[in-house]
């Protein structure tokens, strides 16, 4: 990497803001070069003027800048922050994020490669729950899920029942939408 | 005289804000020493005059009352970042609080009493 990357923070919480800024200067190739509660045109000369910007999920429903972005949400929209045709290279975990990772994550995007947080991989699903909902996902019925993973029919529906709890589902279908929806399958 | 601050259990990156504000505000932030054991023995152990907690935490505040209580010198301050709230415990009140909102300004003037 040719000189410095340089990074923007914007980020509404300013104590939040004063961490992650503290924690990018530790590194040796990250500059912070803007910071501010939120992306404001305006008030930067260049539209090149960052290489990163590391953002929170409020800004992610604004106006952004054009560069990488990498996102510090909150756990409950961990699993499906909007990223689709967006330029975010990661969404991070507010709360369990650690410096390294945070550090990682930008230099990362900076070179153009995405970065995923693991929890937001599996959500609070566990893999019998995926496997299930794959199986669904197929067309499967309660019992071939059953033959097929070997595991009885009550299980099978205790499985799909956390699923729906987990989702707030109504209907099967509905959970394996949302399991689709939140890039899980 | 120096405040000291005592920053518990938080998500690492709040936690980098929280010291780096109250460090320019000059307090003198203690270390974090997890082979101490919990906070408890952490307040014993480097008596400060400011424990910060994670409001957040589920039983937090059960936490910081009965800290309150036993060290009625120090100031316990629960913060949550999640809803931008603290709770304060000011000291010699025996445990008693005040809900406030949490900016930077309000959290070194609890702290640091300026």
């Amino acid at each position: 990497m040719m000189g410095p990357i340089r990074v923007a923070v914007f980020e509404g919480d300013e104590i939040f803001r004063r961490g992650v800024v503290s924690c990018l200067d530790e590194d040796p190739v990250l500059e912070v070069v803007v910071q501010g509660a939120a992306y404001d045109e305006g008030s930067i000369d260049a539209p090149s003027a960052f290489d990163v910007a590391v953002v929170s999920a409020a800004a992610l429903e604004a106006r952004l800048p054009a560069c990488p972005l990498v996102a510090c949400v909150n756990d409950n929209v961990l699993a499906w922050a909007p990223t689709g045709g967006r330029n975010v290279y990661a969404i991070l975990s507010r709360r369990t994020l650690a410096a390294e990772q945070l550090v990682s994550a930008v230099r990362a995007a900076a070179v153009g490669l995405r970065t995923m947080d693991s929890q937001a991989l599996t959500s609070d699903l566990d893999h019998r729950s995926l496997q299930v909902l794959r199986m669904l996902a197929d067309g499967a019925a309660v019992r071939e899920i059953s033959s097929s993973l070997g595991w009885s029919e009550r299980t099978i529906k205790a499985v799909i029942a956390g699923i729906q709890r987990e989702f707030q589902a109504r209907t099967r279908t509905q959970a394996v939408v949302e399991a689709l929806r939140r890039q899980l399958i | 005289m120096v405040t000291r601050v005592l920053i518990g259990e938080f998500g690492a990156i709040f936690r980098a804000g929280l010291a780096d504000l109250l460090a320019e505000a000059g307090c003198d932030i203690l270390p974090d020493d997890h082979a101490l054991g919990g906070v408890l023995e952490q307040v014993v152990d480097s008596q400060p005059d400011v424990v910060l907690l994670d409001l957040d935490n589920p039983g937090a505040e059960e936490v910081s009352r009965a800290l309150s209580k036993m060290f009625p010198a120090v100031t316990v301050i629960a913060c949550s970042s999640a809803a931008l709230q603290m709770r304060i415990y000011p000291p010699f009140h025996g445990g008693e609080s005040y809900l406030s909102q949490l900016s930077p300004d309000r959290l070194v003037q609890a702290s640091a009493g300026t």
